[in-house]
């Protein structure tokens, strides 16, 4: 269907409200990884610190990317406010369970966009989506690798294990 | 910036490909398409169920900037409910001069 506002934007304004959204949970899944580089940082588990890291700056480009799509399709990206980010952990392995269950997280709301874009005919933020689901399954993937590598590596030193952990 | 002002009626027009005009009783206001978005943006926000409930419980009226911040608008909750119809209409409704 054109709408009135059909000339000034290509995207949906529902998928642009979700999207919008979107760049929040990536925002915060940033500030989120920052806090736990910190806690591995202070404690010398250097390889996690360093994956921390790296997955911080990755979210904030994956919001950012959305941020730059929402704008190029005549939309108005927001910019969004970070709070609440938890800075207290108990151990490496539940900031790395914490790691999984916030990818499960973004993964879920990149559905709830993805389904809403096919339901609304924005097959161009359909298939800008695509990419980010492709890159969640991905992204699980490297984060339940490693809660596997504590399993098997049960009992062992923490530094052990951190040597063990992808920095690549 | 313009006066404040409570407002009455309010409809939302696009009178030129990127122009959009809202009348607020007497008071017309010129919109261009980014200061739409970002007004749709502060009513979304202030009709989002927790926020609206806040209102009511409150003052039940609302301060906006429009325009960028060229006009600050007060609006009751019906007249607020009443502004966000007006934008959907914009943005959801097939235009006649397209179909």
């Amino acid at each position: 269907m054109l709408t009135a506002v059909r000339k000034q934007m290509s995207i949906h304004p529902e998928v642009m409200d979700l999207l919008n959204e979107q760049i929040a949970i990536e925002m915060k899944a940033s500030a989120s990884y920052l806090a736990m580089a910190s806690w591995c940082d202070q404690r010398s588990l250097t390889n996690s610190a360093q994956f921390f890291y790296r997955q911080a700056e990755e979210e904030r480009e994956h919001g950012m990317k959305i941020f730059k799509f929402v704008n190029e399709a005549g939309g108005a990206a927001i910019s969004p406010s970070v709070a609440d980010v938890n800075n207290d952990f108990e151990s490496l392995r539940s900031i790395f369970e914490s790691s999984l269950e916030q990818e499960i997280g973004v993964t879920q709301s990149i559905y709830k966009a993805f389904k809403k874009s096919r339901q609304v005919d924005d097959f161009a933020s359909e298939t800008f989506l695509q990419w980010f689901v492709t890159e969640q399954v991905e992204e699980e993937d490297v984060v339940r690798g490693i809660i596997d590598i504590f399993d098997l590596m049960e009992g062992m030193p923490l530094k052990m294990i951190d040597e063990k952990i992808p920095t690549e | 910036m313009n006066k404040v002002q409570e407002v009455q009626e309010i409809r939302l027009e696009a009178i030129t490909f990127c122009k959009y005009r809202l009348q607020i009783a007497n008071k017309s206001i010129l919109l261009s398409f980014p200061q739409l978005l970002a007004l749709r943006n502060q009513v979304n926000k202030h009709t989002s169920h927790e926020v609206l409930e806040q209102t009511i419980n409150g003052s039940n009226m609302i301060l906006l900037f429009m325009a960028d911040r060229e006009h600050l608008v007060l609006l009751d909750v019906p007249q607020l409910i009443g502004l966000q119809e007006e934008i959907e209409t914009i943005f959801y409704l097939a235009h006649p001069t397209f179909v």
